[in-house]
């Protein structure tokens, strides 16, 4: 606002009146127009500047426009016969838009936004005072440590992938808060402090990605996984390649891990039940699934993404395995984008998300939960 | 808590548990043949090579794209074909052409398998096999974007992203009088095209960049001033037929001069109507006429910098090149300077439109200078 004064008041000259006119052309502008009347007329009155009711010494039209780059304000200043137009940026706020309440039953809580594409993140407890944050890029593995809530270490390291892709994936565990592994694109990368910051990165022989108590074979050049899963006593069992799977804790469903759901690569959610066939499919589920713990009933429970693609706002669903069969448990949680990858959190009762805030364009890490207080 | 939960679960909805259907994905799935349907008639996809026909080169950039991974700094491309997203598996000169997924390109394997591209398919015949699904992506003149929409044709639209212009010819007796040039601009009624003959499908344009660009457009005058024109036409001592061509094979172009000349009929101007053959005769036989400029960028000053370039041969007019550090002020600056003595008469911004199959995903709409987005676009699994 400073500078348009200044630009204005050159502008004026010797015109010591002016008759200010304030429009609008952005549809969308966060921009209060009195505020900016008020301020631009404090700041030519400091400049010897006074504004009047026509006939003024000059005209002065200030517009709220848009441009490429953002807001932009554009000032007009007629004198006599001489037009002069003026353009300068205006900063809005950088707050971001307020996210939608939390829909009954799932609570989303932001952990962190970036412009740079987010693979994973860990989230973990050093002690009672310290915790570290891991981001997997598609190129380094950033950890930053907070102490009482304040970041006092940030740190990055490069990450190798095997195979290029145009959908990459990346998973990320923790051994404990200064030991964790990166699983992507082929590799295995395993970062540590010792004491600095250092990651070590091999070929993932096997493609096995750790989930939980099993694990998932991985495609490296692609953004699904083939089907395979093994279990800790290294038996496998075999499904349909899948984008990802979930299937129930028996210490807090009772039910076997047999039962399993994979988001298959057709688009098609199919429940499998000890048996090479499905037993049943679940219609319009999206192609990301984990199982939660949220402690409210004892049904096996699942989080769904939506479908639709990444160029349209997602959502979140609750449903409830029951048998054969899947009920939606309430109204789905929805996001401002595309959720780009949805993983079961370190202790089963939530899941990360990290999604793509269409309207900002910023990448966002959050914990998903589930309330039983609705 | 307990009795709480037990109620809310009582408003449970219970999921349809049904085979075949729509499938719903969100995921990228790999595989797939997109089938894509133009007007142009590409007959060569030499790098090199150049093309008087707007629409034959605009098509042979796009294609470009998808077959070379990088440019020179004049915008040509650089490298062999194959080092972009897909490769050319099958090549029929100015009828078909099939790409074929680069499986080792350095940025990630594109989602589809190939591309299969019809070539001089007519406006008609491609809106009618995106009705009938006979085909997945087709470019749609943006004057029936509406009525493809209305015959529930998926349809995307870009900003405005192309600007039609009226240019004066130099040397030509009407082009050099700068009373002519400004009686006919003032007489033209550019909502009355965007309204009538766009069908809403654009913007008036005063300037050279639409608003969204460098957010100065609103300053340009768009409204027609017939009484103005009128007044100075009459004050032309021995007023002068305007001729006014117009690409042969460009039937937007044909019913915007064709409205113009309604509007300089009005105005008491004596203006008549012709197409240019292509290519463009030598010595021409008209004192303006239309043309048709995609932005090159949406970053206003490169825009402006090849707008300037390439309406300085086709008007004469006189212009320095854009610094390129120049500033919001002073790319309005330019682009009054240039739109001030009537050489150039801008008319309308046009946006894109694309037609899309049903199946057809994470379609992103290209902005200004980018080209089709086919390496992240993946198909649907059909119904079963």
């Amino acid at each position: 606002m400073f500078t348009l004064a200044e630009k204005i008041s050159a502008a004026l000259g010797t015109s010591h009146t002016f008759a200010l006119e304030l429009n609008e052309v952005s549809t969308v502008a966060a921009i209060d127009p009195a505020s900016i009347r008020q301020t631009l007329e404090d700041d030519l009155a400091l400049r010897g500047a006074k504004p009047a009711a026509a006939p003024a010494d000059a005209q002065v039209q200030v517009t709220i426009s848009q441009n490429l780059a953002g807001f932009v304000l554009v000032a007009e200043i007629r004198r006599q016969d001489a037009q002069q137009v003026a353009v300068v940026p205006v900063a809005t706020s950088d707050e971001l838009p307020p996210q939608p309440g939390p829909e009954p039953g799932i609570q989303r809580k932001i952990v962190w936004q970036q412009a740079v594409p987010i693979l994973d993140f860990l989230q973990v407890s050093a002690d009672s005072h310290r915790m570290l944050l891991y981001f997997l890029e598609p190129d380094r593995l950033v950890a930053y440590e907070f102490d009482d809530g304040a970041q006092v270490l940030r740190d990055a390291q490069p990450v190798a992938r095997r195979y290029p892709s145009r959908d990459l994936r990346g998973h990320l565990i923790a051994t404990d808060a200064m030991h964790v592994s990166a699983f992507l694109a082929g590799m295995r990368c395993d970062a540590s402090w010792n004491p600095s910051f250092s990651v070590e990165c091999r070929e993932n022989a096997g493609q096995q990605w750790p989930m939980g108590t099993v694990s998932w074979t991985s495609s490296p050049a692609r953004n699904y996984f083939q089907g395979s899963i093994t279990f800790s006593n290294d038996l496998q069992a075999k499904f349909p390649p899948f984008f990802s799977s979930a299937s129930p804790s028996p210490e807090t469903t009772g039910l076997s891990s047999s039962r399993r759901i994979v988001a298959g690569l057709d688009g098609q959610a199919e429940l499998f039940v000890g048996n090479a066939e499905p037993a049943s499919n679940f219609e319009g589920w999206g192609s990301d699934m984990v199982s939660i713990a949220s402690g409210c009933g004892s049904a096996w429970q699942v989080l769904v993404t939506g479908s639709g693609d990444w160029t349209e706002k997602d959502q979140i669903q609750l449903y409830e395995i029951r048998d054969r069969g899947a009920a939606a448990i309430g109204e789905p949680f929805e996001l401002t984008g595309p959720i780009l990858a949805l993983w079961a959190g370190e202790d089963g009762r939530s899941a990360r998300v990290i999604s793509r805030n269409l309207e900002s364009g910023m990448y966002e890490a959050s914990m998903v939960s589930v309330s039983c207080s609705n | 808590m307990k009795l709480r939960w037990s109620l809310f679960l009582a408003a449970i909805s219970i999921a349809v548990l049904l085979a075949g259907g729509a499938r719903a994905s969100r995921r990228p799935r790999y595989g797939g043949a997109l089938r894509v349907e133009i007007g142009a008639v590409v007959r060569s996809l030499d790098p090199a090579g150049t093309s008087p026909d707007t629409e034959e080169a605009e098509a042979r950039s796009e294609i470009g794209a998808l077959l070379y991974d990088q440019r020179n700094s004049d915008g040509t491309f650089a490298g062999v074909a194959g080092s972009g997203a897909f490769h050319i598996a099958a090549w029929e000169s100015g009828k078909h052409l099939t790409l074929a997924v680069n499986e080792n390109y350095h940025a990630g394997r594109a989602f589809l398998d190939s591309i299969e591209i019809e070539m001089g398919r007519s406006a008609k015949d491609r809106l009618l096999d995106l009705e009938v699904g006979k085909t997945d992506f087709a470019e749609i003149p943006p004057e029936e974007a509406r009525r493809t929409s209305e015959r529930g044709v998926r349809v995307s639209t870009s900003k405005t992203q192309e600007l039609v212009a009226l240019v004066f010819v130099p040397g030509r007796p009407a082009a050099e009088n700068p009373r002519v040039r400004e009686a006919l601009g003032r007489s033209i009624d550019r909502t009355a095209i965007v309204n009538f003959i766009l069908q809403k499908e654009g913007e008036p344009a005063g300037g050279l960049l639409p608003q969204w660009s460098n957010g100065t457009a609103f300053l340009f005058s768009t409204s027609a001033d017939a009484g103005g024109a009128k007044d100075l036409w009459s004050q032309i001592g021995a007023s002068p037929r305007i001729v006014l061509g117009y690409d042969s094979g460009d039937s937007l172009g044909q019913a915007i001069a064709e409205r113009i000349a309604v509007n300089a009929r009005d105005a008491g101007i004596a203006l008549s109507v012709e197409p240019i053959a292509t290519p463009a005769p030598s010595r021409p036989s008209y004192d303006a006429r239309l043309v048709r400029m995609p932005m090159t960028s949406s970053h206003p000053r490169e825009a402006l910098a090849s707008f300037q370039a390439a309406l300085v041969p086709l008007s004469g007019l006189d212009a320095v090149p854009l610094s390129a550090a120049a500033s919001s002020e002073q790319i309005y600056e330019r682009e009054r300077s240039i739109v001030s003595g009537y050489r150039v008469v801008p008319l309308v911004w046009l946006p894109r439109v694309y037609g899309l199959g049903a199946r057809v995903r994470d379609w992103k709409v290209p902005a200004a200078g980018e080209g089709w987005p086919f390496a992240d676009v993946w198909l649907e699994q059909e119904s079963q």
